[in-house]
């Protein structure tokens, strides 16, 4: 039942007259290789020394001493000092169990926890060669969802924990970073850097967060330094990648006959008319180009292979007062977009200093600068684009127009232009934990600080159709955006440990407070003399000069008591309570209290199993309910405001004046107070087999209420819109973890884990009255976000009996709810959620020997989209191009799937489609280099391996670009081909 | 003990650190509020610019530059279809339901009309709350006089709301505590208000425009509001005397020679009303009244969202080969109003029909600087079509849309931009011509005719028609001469609704849907989203639609 390791250790005499000796050992596990970190030290004294990465230690101590072995995840092991030299240890334990997680303000072991969160460890996090964080967790974490809208280098995603609570506030999970509430992008953070993460995702997890929590709470721990020799890492990556697919286009025979069935259907043309030549199907540019064949394909122009690399160089050792870590990580990554690009760089220290006995410190400094300008093309207008229009003019320059209609331009047009952006990310966080007089007690203050600005300056010169010359006006536009941010976190915490027998105890308790501002200019102009200057020279803009600058400004104040107690280590209960204040809120109702109890029983350990059940290695129940809040909202929503963003002019030669006017949402609420989530989970914490099945299997049930939500109310009020505590939701759903060792060879291990999530979310009530918001499509008893539209059945065909009025051969068949033979408002029903039913994904492990592979795959399950393929009216405006193949109604093509071009859809109802996709995310190979050969050139290890992320997907749907945006011009996610080395020297 | 006491002390320390409340006080400084706005006369002044912005943004499409936005290409084409004017032939989708009368109540500039007058209405209510608060004045007239602008705005608002859509909610202030139950007031009640409105903005706004700034309002445009005001209520003398105070007010004049920018430039005195930069005072245009401002590349001059009118009115003619855009030709046209063959006449096309059309001959309306009938072929590289004339045939005037007799009101082209989709002249949105109009609509209802014909006159003389006699001067009459001053200028929608002729001239001109057209199409819906919203109180839809 437990894990053994064989230690081997040496030592030798090389002094008799003293009592003291060197004691040299290794520290081993099972299959022979060296422990790093496990701690030696020597008893009844406070210094001690730490296994190196191959498990070897020195210590100095007197032939009648006795050493403490301690590891993480084992047992401690007690033995007396070899006199000749020989230290054998055995170390036992569930390395599991005894993994320390970081949760809210500290650490605990993970068979002491009562709340529901899921640990990723360094495994986790490193299956996924990419540059960014978010995406390295993709469907590894279950309740944990991360869609990627814009898939551009360093943007940002959308993470939700256990689906959406509010309807309108915020639904972000608060990310801590090293202890500290982070607001700015993870994009910023170098993976290679975290030590741990840890999902918070039931009340009592993230409880001790109460007022930010009800989202759930994402645990960043930076890598620190340990006690040992100094370690050096590399790290790199190269690699090449190209969007994941393309959209299917026709080609243009194809084109010219959609475009003569356009003609002929929806405009009536017959005969003369329908020749691309001499009649009217087409622009007279086309016309040209078609006469002389000249085609062109247009995503080849914006779409490009694009080249990836990374390199990080860390350094970090300690002694037993002072630790260190310092890193830096240079990130070169083109996007596959023409134009898109990241430049990224990390530096990141932290020491850790022990001044004596009551007082340690640590400082934290990291910084990130990103550089990521450059105007990308518009990819709508390439998709969009006809065949035969025309790219470049006889001088190479971009033709503005290339089928002359003005909506669909030249994707291209505007890329020459000059973006400079860039963006400092400065993160210092700094702690102080003093041991008070008392014992048992200690005081610990946390501070942080994060400042980060971004700049963009922008200039579109004279070679771009936005800075061109217009006849007697000067061309070149030029912008300059300065935005800055910056936030501190003053935190102190009380906590007060013991130990009574069996029974063991503690108690926090915190106060904190933050304050955030915001605050940004922008300057504008156009007219410059020349392009040489870019837009360095804006005060000589000669027209169209603008300025602005915006601020906003939020603090919130907090208290905190939480107790844990534990008895036997087998029933563990813990409770906490929290009042916070947010400046969002109106006067009266600035603060709320949020409380929460959790129990756990660690069945496992009670004699009638741990005795009778052989196979049962662990199991424990975990049972929570609480309460959290959400204040995220934009401040200043309890005011009356004023809109003046327009100007107006008096007479032909008059200057600008300022005009203000009441907005539609004009109107503040005072009384706007917190959202508050109530929910219960229930878990279970399992390892089987001799540990070979383990898993969690969690259900929760939350319950939200005072939603902060925008009400639609009619515009006689002076408004249609108004912010308001209205409504409750409730979110209910089952997540499973499972993790198995299939094969334990000595050689050759296969490991799976398998995480699936299920969530449902619907509407409980809005105002109290019974009554559905249609106006918003928020409908009782329905999921938060759902489409609400008239329902599209079919097409009709020829010949079909046509049962409702206005219907035709072509047009859409809409579902009529009441048959009454009309479709009118009444017949629209809820489509369906616009979010999944469910995610599940799949990871493999394969290690044989010194080769290492892995794959994993996820998956997302019945969630509608809008299905912007068959909606062919808004897709090609009855002008441009549309997608190959396409199935669309014709007089000769009676059984169709797609409506006719002469359909103008009267209602303008959408089209809808329930989408599920499964892609493969990842497949790795690597090799580690055997130790002794590493040892021979002169370093202490060397792995190498090749990747593939994003390979494909496998979908209901198609012609899409990135499968978290059905739009078909989102920007598309990459397949990248992947190269990595990390050294350890 | 000592350590517990010292240990308990810092920490009361640290805990009373943050007990301050200002703490979470919120100060607004990236907005104007009402409070720190309405506090003064140049405050004031800066919203009444903004109800100055908002009737502009009426034009606007799809809101560039963050005004208010229909987010639809052809919002004011949205009254001018379903009339005798103009027919709808492949236009764009947000205006085909309005054309073929098969909108619904979700329609989407059905919706977005009744919030740009309700936006309207409630900023002037906003001002007129505050101004009665505010004791802080450059002079005693202020507040009369920012008041008078405000109410004239809510009148305005009113207006389009009451054409349009028939009983519809009278509110005068900003509800706080928001009502989910409003009702319909009786259209004769609001239209009372209007009038209550327009008189208090006649009694207190400037009296002298040359002593205003360009396109501030002014006591005669009011009074010109007012007399349509009358109209529509069927107070036909108080029109009358309304309309007579501005023609008598010895300001304003019906432009009877050539002036302005125009130079030596060819053209008519009636073409030069409508050249750029010729409507304000300034360049001698005498007989605007109130012009809506617009200024090309300009800030607060409008964007390239604004007034799509122009790309409505004028044909697609670069579609045929042979043409290139011009911006003597009017720049882009999309021709979403393809005008109907009866008032402007086939004669110098080669359309079927012979059709007269309602002009005379020595009419300069209908002059080749007003309605353009001659197209000539202006595309160097095309050697054997260049300068020779291009014919209007039923097909390009009807099928292709490509070439018709185009208005030029509305022609707007820069050089430097030829594909410009909005237009920057400015709007003459009341003008002498038509208060000589409203006033013979006044006698026509007071059943004199000969009065009626002689203000008629007054407009046909200066467009170089024959005067008419008293025998010869009817409704009918009216309505084809407003068509032949006004067309494109006025809201064909409106002038029909006011006069209760819409059926009977649908029938008789407009063939796509005269048999289609009945009383119900007077009005348009109430939008579905504010049925949907007003819960608390019955709603009742206009006949005809669900």
């Amino acid at each position: 039942m437990s894990a053994t390791l064989s230690v081997v250790a040496t030592n030798y005499v090389y002094s008799q007259a003293t009592d003291q000796i060197n004691v040299k050992g290794q520290v081993t596990n099972e299959a022979g290789e060296g422990l790093k970190g496990v701690s030696v030290m020597i008893k009844g004294a406070k210094n001690g020394v730490q296994t190196d990465a191959n498990g070897h230690y020195t210590i100095r101590a007197s032939r009648t001493a006795t050493l403490v072995f301690t590891y993480i995840g084992f047992n401690n092991q007690e033995i007396k000092v070899n006199p000749l030299g020989v230290n054998d240890v055995k170390l036992s334990g569930n390395n599991v169990l005894d993994q320390v997680v970081v949760v809210g303000y500290g650490t605990a072991k993970k068979k002491d926890l009562t709340g529901g969160l899921a640990v990723v460890g360094k495994e986790q996090l490193s299956i996924v060669s990419t540059s960014n964080l978010m995406d390295r967790l993709v469907g590894q974490v279950a309740g944990f969802s991360i869609t990627t809208g814009e898939a551009a280098p360093g943007a940002s995603q959308t993470l939700l924990i256990r689906g959406e609570n509010s309807i309108s506030a915020n639904n972000s999970p608060l990310i801590i970073l090293d202890g500290i509430p982070y607001s700015g992008s993870l994009a910023d953070i170098d993976p290679n850097n975290v030590e741990n993460l840890s999902i918070l995702k039931d009340a009592s997890a993230s409880a001790i967060y109460g007022s930010r929590a009800a989202n759930g709470v994402i645990l960043i721990q930076t890598k620190r330094g340990a006690l040992g020799r100094a370690q050096v890492n590399y790290k790199g990556l190269i690699g090449m990648a190209e969007p994941m697919q393309r959209i299917n286009v026709m080609g243009p025979n194809e084109y010219i006959r959609f475009q003569q069935d356009i003609a002929r259907i929806r405009q009536g043309y017959t005969g003369a008319l329908l020749d691309p030549i001499a009649g009217d199907i087409i622009s007279v540019t086309e016309r040209g180009n078609y006469a002389k064949g000249i085609t062109n394909n247009w995503q080849d122009y914006v779409f490009r292979k694009a080249m990836t690399m990374d390199h990080q160089l860390s350094i970090s050792g300690g002694t037993e007062n002072t630790k260190y870590m310092a890193a830096l990580a240079a990130l070169d990554q083109e996007g596959v977009v023409y134009n898109s690009k990241l430049s990224r760089l990390n530096i990141t220290t932290n020491v850790d200093q022990t001044f004596n006995k009551w007082l340690t410190t640590g400082v934290g400094l990291q910084y990130t600068r990103k550089s990521d300008g450059g105007i990308t093309p518009n990819l709508e207008h390439a998709i969009k684009q006809s065949p035969y229009g025309s790219y470049k003019d006889e001088s190479g320059k971009y033709v503005p127009e290339p089928m002359e209609y003005s909506l669909i331009v030249n994707p291209m047009r505007n890329v020459n232009a000059i973006q400079d952006r860039y963006n400092n990310n400065f993160f210092l966080s700094g702690y102080a934990n003093i041991l008070l007089p008392v014992e048992g007690l200690s005081l610990r203050s946390n501070f942080g600080y994060n400042y980060r600005n971004g700049f963009t300056g922008t200039y579109y010169g004279r070679n771009t159709f936005e800075g061109r010359d217009q006849g007697t006006q000067a061309g070149g536009s030029a912008s300059i955006n300065n935005s800055n941010y910056n936030d501190y976190t003053w935190e102190n915490l009380l906590k007060y440990e013991r130990q009574i027998g069996d029974h063991r105890f503690d108690v926090t308790g915190l106060f904190s407070m933050q304050k955030t501002k915001s605050w940004s200019t922008a300057q504008s102009g156009a007219g410059f003399v020349t392009d040489d200057t870019e837009y360095f020279m804006i005060g000589s803009a000669s027209r169209l000069v603008s300025n602005s600058a915006s601020l906003s400004e939020s603090a919130m104040l907090s208290y905190m008591g939480r107790i844990n107690y534990a008895y036997k280590g087998k029933y563990l209960l813990t409770l906490t309570g929290r009042t916070d204040g947010a400046s969002v809120f109106g006067i009266n109702n600035k603060y709320a209290f949020f409380p929460v109890a959790a129990a756990a029983w660690q069945i496992g350990e009670e004699r009638f199993l741990k005795d009778n059940v052989k196979w049962l290695d662990m199991l424990k129940i975990r049972l929570s309910y609480g309460a959290n809040g959400n204040q995220a909202i934009t401040p200043y929503r309890t005011l009356d405001r004023l809109y003046s963003n327009v100007k107006y002019i008096w007479g032909d030669d008059g200057a600008a004046v300022t005009t203000a006017y009441l907005a539609g949402d004009g109107v503040g609420n005072p009384n706007l107070k917190w959202e508050t989530t109530y929910s219960t989970n229930l878990g279970l914490d399992f390892q089987l087999f001799n540990n070979r099945l383990g898993g969690t299997i969690d259900a929760y049930l939350s319950k939200t209420k005072d939603l902060l939500m925008t009400r639609t109310v009619p515009i006689m009020n002076g408004y249609n819109r108004i912010w308001d505590n209205i409504g409750a939701t409730q979110n209910k759903g089952i997540e499973v973890t499972l993790n198995s060792a299939n094969v334990k060879g000595e050689n050759f291990q296969w490991n799976t884990t398998a995480v699936f999530s299920l969530n449902r979310d619907k509407i409980v009530e809005l105002r109290g009255d019974g009554i559905d918001d249609i106006a918003n499509n928020w409908f009782i008893g329905q999921p938060l976000r759902v489409f609400y539209d008239y329902k599209m059945i079919g097409v009709w065909q020829n010949g079909e009996t046509i049962t409702v009025d206005g219907a035709a051969p072509g047009a859409a068949k809409l579902y009529d709810r009441d048959g009454n033979g009309k479709i009118e408002a009444s017949d629209r029903v809820v489509i369906g959620s616009k979010n999944p039913r469910y995610t599940a994904s799949l990871a493999n492990r394969f290690s044989y020997k010194n080769f290492y592979a892995s794959a994993l795959v996820t998956g997302v399950f019945d969630v509608w989209r809008d299905d912007h393929m068959a909606n062919l009216g808004a897709w090609t405006f009855g002008i441009t191009n549309y997608v190959h193949d396409a199935n669309y109604w014709t007089p000769e093509n009676p059984n169709a799937t797609i409506v006719s071009p002469g359909y103008l859809n009267p209602l303008g109802h959408g089209y809808y489609k329930k989408v599920s996709y499964v892609q493969v995310k990842n497949i790795t190979f690597g090799y580690k280099l055997p130790h002794k050969i590493a040892k021979k050139i002169g370093v202490n290890g060397i792995d190498i391996n090749a990747s593939v992320n994003n390979l494909n997907t496998i979908s209901n749907i198609r012609e899409v670009l990135n499968y978290d945006n059905t739009w078909m011009a989102s920007y598309p996610t990459a397949r990248s081909y992947m190269f990595g080395l990390n050294v350890n020297f | 003990m000592k350590n517990i006491i010292t240990t308990s002390l810092g920490l009361i320390v640290l805990l009373t650190l943050g007990g301050c409340k200002k703490f979470l006080e919120e100060e607004l400084k990236t907005e104007l509020a009402p409070s720190n706005t309405y506090t003064s006369t140049y405050g004031f002044e800066v919203g009444s610019a903004g109800l100055y912005t908002l009737t502009r943004s009426e034009y606007n499409t799809y809101g560039e530059g963050g005004a208010f936005i229909h987010n639809g290409a052809c919002p004011y084409e949205a009254l001018q279809v379903s009339t005798d004017i103009a027919d709808a032939i492949n236009s764009d989708g947000s205006l085909t339901a309005f054309a073929n009368l098969t909108l619904t109540a979700s329609e989407r500039f059905v919706g977005t009309y009744w919030n740009w007058a309700y936006n309207l209405i409630s900023s002037a209510n906003l001002m007129l709350v505050y101004s009665e608060k505010n004791t802080n004045w450059d002079t005693p007239e202020d507040k009369a006089r920012f008041q008078a602008e405000a109410r004239f705005f809510r009148a305005y608002a009113y207006r389009t709301l009451v054409y349009l859509y028939g009983d519809v909610p009278y509110v005068e202030t900003i509800l706080y505590d928001f009502q989910l139950n409003f009702t319909r007031t009786p259209k004769a009640e609001v239209i009372g208000h209007m009038v209550d409105d327009l008189k208090f903005a006649v009694d207190n706004l400037p009296t002298n425009p040359d002593g205003v700034k360009e396109g501030k309002l002014t006591k005669w445009a009011a009074s010109h509001l007012l007399s349509e005001i009358y109209l529509l209520q069927g107070n036909h003398a108080e029109a009358e005397k309304a309309a007579l105070a501005v023609i008598n007010s010895g300001y304003y004049n019906l432009m009877k020679n050539r002036y302005g920018v125009s130079g030596s430039k060819p053209g008519d005195v009636f073409s030069d009303l409508f050249l750029e930069n010729n409507q304000n005072r300034k360049s001698g245009n005498k007989e605007s009244i109130w012009v809506l401002q617009f200024q090309f590349n300009t800030i607060g001059g409008g964007t390239n969202s604004d007034d799509w009118t122009r790309r409505a009115w004028i044909p697609n003619y670069s579609t045929i080969t042979g043409f290139v855009l011009a911006d003597t030709l009017g720049g882009r046209g999309i021709a979403q109003l393809v005008p109907m063959k009866w008032w402007v006449g086939t004669t110098g096309t080669n359309a079927t029909g012979n059709v007269a059309g309602i002009f005379e001959a020595n009419d300069i309306r209908n002059s080749g600087y007003n309605i353009k009938r001659n197209w000539y072929y202006n595309n160097a590289n095309e050697a054997s079509l260049y300068g020779k004339k291009a014919n209007i045939t039923e097909q390009t005037w009807f099928t292709t849309k490509s070439l018709f007799p185009a208005i030029t009101k509305f022609f707007y082209g820069r050089t430097e931009n030829l594909s410009l989709t909005g237009s920057y002249k400015d709007r003459m949105k009341f003008r002498l011509a038509e208060t000589y109009l409203l006033l013979a609509e006044a006698y026509l209802g007071q059943n004199m005719p000969d009065k009626a014909a002689q203000a008629v006159n007054e407009v046909r003389k200066r467009a170089g028609a024959s005067e008419i006699t008293g025998a010869q001067m009817n409704m009918d009459f009216l309505l084809d001469e407003r068509i032949r001053e006004l067309v494109g200028e006025e809201s064909r929608r409106f002038t029909l609704v006011r006069t209760n002729t819409l059926v009977e001239r649908v029938k008789k001109y407009n063939n796509a849907i005269k048999d289609k057209i009945t009383d119900n199409n007077i009005l348009w819906p109430i939008p579905q989203v504010i049925r949907d919203a007003n819960t608390g109180a019955p709603f009742p839809q206009n006949p005809g639609y669900n």
